[in-house]
């Protein structure tokens, strides 16, 4: 009796094991899936904001991978290549945005079905200006839309100014070389430079320029050649003085800003560095109380290169824009659920996780962050929101001229080339490019 | 058939037949083993040469043409890429040499034993992969908190600390620097296996005649080791070219493109400018340096080696 049971029992559980099995797999077909790449937010942010999308759209599976920058954009171009693009991508605005132009779809309709028809008000002018740069003349199509958008700033350590007796942040250039002379004194780096970032490098310029000429750097920004001009070259010899005087680290030119200056700046043996709004995700990644509440950090704007004049205008824009790939969607659910993350991502539960941890500032207007922020860090905020109103572009379009300046800035400070022929040589490769 | 026909078979003819049958199934045999590598050989080798070739010509709304390849020529950062490229091969290739050889002949005939732990430590910076090691070095590097810093400090010269990476006059260097620290145990491991495979009743012949000492080691073992020297330079200029983890992850090809090579001006010009043409165009001209350099190594290992001592004896013996 016992034995013909045995293969009716086992049987019965392999046909059970195979429907516990498939069971995920079908609940899984019966939701949307909409992937997604970027090299930012930062993975546990991203994860975060995965999990509060698909909470609030349980029909809704978002498969998103997050690398570092580098990785991220040699994936994707074998990606756009091989015909294999995820259905939403991250993008900083300009070149990157350029390069992937032919395989992202306008998302001006889709913005008019997600907002509205009056959609535009709620991005700043700026942001959505920058979303376009680069586009052939005629093409007035937005094919990124921005969730982060963060202003460039120098931090300071406030104990190492208390520690090097140093009142209040610098207002000018000889300012700035002495409080560098003190930091050192007291044992800090005075003003980290991570100059084989070129990103740094040409952030860190283009703040300069941005108060020997400010119209000229737009100019240059958008392609033209006018790196000659007197205000390019008295930013460049600005940024000479950083290495010459000491005011950067020695070494600055084989430095990282990312991970070993943030990194020597959390730790507290950084005095200055230039970074920007993003600093602020610190508070949610960091178990420093310095860092926690900020307590310890303070910023200012590039101080004046002359005795006289002002410190640089705030620059900025978009920090991460989003865009959907033309092969998202091949019915109209996809389409639904890829306009929903977009726009969970955007103005949604998505930004609201992302807001919550600081990790940049909110493209869309209205969007606050919902956690109690202590009072300096609520000026911080509210500071840099302001900053963002009136923020002058911080990208420039061409990746060509983008590594000439970066490798001439390089080579200024190095001691190789002086400011004008720095800039000569970089007005050539934007002649060239003009042309 | 035909012969069984023929009524009679003669013994060669007997071996003829199945000789015949044997060739031509062996060559389908050995086309079947062959064409699955030769198909991927193609595929994968073949068909993105030709592929790269045409990019570097090919323009998007012109004829083919040799215009990137002018435009090349007229780059000083190019040339800066060749001429780093060529230090990069010259200098690893000469210090995996005189390091190695040496350290493997030390193991070899001084060691007696824990020869497989020498070669074993000496082999380990091999399978590090090049991001902990470019990490490491870079830290190693670094003013203000380095090691090498630390050390300086220590003996009263930290004002004297060169950035090395920082400095366009080092930093090819000492990238190089690290590139040899992690392929000399190759080179070792190389010579050790040489020297174990060389006959002994040559090098105690050597011996009788006097060849003892540096003698034997300059006269005898250099000398007989020289298809191993034609390898290593041959996989260490290929090695050299190739190049490009520890570059960017430590310099970047900066400061100022200083430690620019071809192969990290490939992915700048490709990756980050996005100027695919181009990056083709110097893709080639990396292609034809390495075929180059390895015709060369080859033309003066026939001349210059093969005039060496043993190496004249030995061909006046043969």
């Amino acid at each position: 009796m016992r034995k013909p049971k045995r293969p009716v029992m086992r049987a019965l559980l392999a046909a059970t094991t195979a429907l516990g099995l498939c069971a995920p797999f079908a609940a899984a077909q019966a939701k949307t899936v909409v992937t997604l790449w970027s090299w930012s937010p930062v993975q546990s942010t991203t994860e975060a904001m995965v999990k509060a999308i698909e909470k609030a759209h349980p029909d809704i599976v978002v498969r998103a991978t997050i690398q570092p920058h580098t990785a991220y954009f040699t994936a994707l171009k074998a990606a756009a290549a091989s015909g294999t693009l995820p259905d939403i991508i991250g993008l900083p605005p300009g070149a990157y945005t350029q390069e992937y132009r032919p395989h992202l779809m306008d998302l001006a309709g889709v913005a008019t079905t997600l907002w509205g028809k009056d959609w535009a008000k709620n991005f700043a002018p700026a942001l959505l200006t920058q979303a376009r740069l680069g586009n052939p003349k005629g093409d007035s199509g937005f094919y990124v839309l921005p969730q982060e958008a963060e202003v460039l700033n120098i931090w300071y350590n406030r104990d190492a100014f208390a520690k090097a007796k140093i009142a209040s942040p610098p207002k000018t250039m000889d300012e700035l070389v002495a409080d560098a002379k003190k930091l050192k004194a007291a044992g800090y780096i005075p003003f980290y430079q991570g100059g084989g970032t070129g990103l740094f490098d040409a952030w860190v310029f283009s703040q300069i320029a941005a108060q020997t000429d400010l119209k000229g750097l737009g100019q240059a920004q958008e392609g033209m050649p006018v790196w000659t001009q007197p205000g390019m070259v008295a930013a460049a010899t600005a940024w000479e003085r950083l290495f010459k005087e000491g005011v950067v680290q020695p070494g600055a030119l084989s430095a990282l800003q990312y991970p070993t200056g943030a990194n020597l700046f959390a730790a507290g043996r950084v005095g200055m560095i230039s970074l920007g709004s993003w600093w602020l995700q610190e508070t949610a990644l960091s178990s420093n109380p310095a860092l926690k509440t900020m307590s310890g950090y303070g910023k200012f704007f590039f101080p004046a290169v002359t005795p006289n004049g002002k410190a640089s205008p705030p620059l900025g824009g978009i920090d991460l824009g989003w865009g959907i790939t033309k092969s998202a969607a091949s019915s109209p659910a996809e389409t639904k659920a890829t306009e929903t993350v977009l726009k969970e991502l955007i103005s949604g539960v998505g930004e609201q996780v992302a807001l919550n941890q600081l990790n940049d500032l909110p493209a869309f207007a209205g969007m606050k962050p919902t956690e109690k922020l202590n009072p300096h860090l609520q000026n911080l905020y509210d500071t840099y929101i302001q900053e963002l109103q009136v923020a002058h572009p911080h990208a420039i379009g061409n990746p060509v001229i983008f590594e000439a300046l970066v490798a001439n800035l390089q080579a200024i400070a190095a001691g190789q080339k002086t400011p004008a022929a720095a800039m000569a040589a970089v007005q050539a490769v934007a002649q060239k490019q003009a042309h | 058939m035909s012969l069984v026909a023929g009524g009679t078979m003669s013994p060669p003819a007997r071996r003829s037949r199945p000789t015949r049958l044997r060739i031509g199934a062996s060559q389908i045999e050995a086309w079947a083993y062959v064409l699955p590598a030769l198909g991927l050989f193609l595929l994968f080798e073949l068909y993105p040469i030709l592929a790269n070739l045409w990019a570097s010509v090919s323009h998007p709304h012109a004829a083919p043409s040799l215009a990137r390849y002018a435009e090349a020529a007229s780059d000083p950062v190019f040339w800066v890429a060749v001429r780093n490229s060529v230090v990069w091969v010259v200098v690893s290739i000469a210090l995996e040499i005189a390091i190695g050889f040496p350290l493997a002949v030390l193991i070899e005939l001084a060691i007696p034993r824990g020869r497989a732990w020498f070669r074993t430590l000496l082999f380990l910076p091999m399978v590090v992969t090049p991001s902990v090691i470019a990490l490491v070095f870079t830290t190693i590097y670094a003013p203000d908190y380095g090691l090498l810093y630390g050390l300086f400090q220590a003996l009263g010269l930290a004002n004297s600390f060169p950035a090395v990476l920082g400095e366009p006059a080092f930093a090819t260097y000492a990238v190089i620097v690290v590139n040899v620290w992690q392929w000399c145990g190759f080179f070792v491991l190389m010579y050790c296996v040489g020297i174990a495979q060389l006959d002994a009743e040559i090098l105690d012949a050597a011996a009788i005649d006097g060849a003892v000492g540096l003698a034997r080691v300059r006269y005898v073992i250099w000398p007989m080791l020289r298809s191993t020297h034609v390898s290593l330079v041959v996989l260490g200029t290929i090695q050299a070219l190739q190049q490009f983890p520890l570059i960017y992850l430590m310099t970047q090809g900066g400061p100022a493109n200083a430690s620019q090579t071809l192969a990290t001006y490939i992915f700048q010009t490709g990756f980050d400018e996005n100027r695919m043409g181009f990056a083709s165009t110097v893709a080639v001209v990396l292609f034809v340096l390495a075929l180059v350099l390895v015709a060369v190594e080859y033309a003066i290992a026939d001349n210059w080696l093969a005039r060496l001592p043993l190496a004249r004896t030995r061909g006046r013996a043969a």
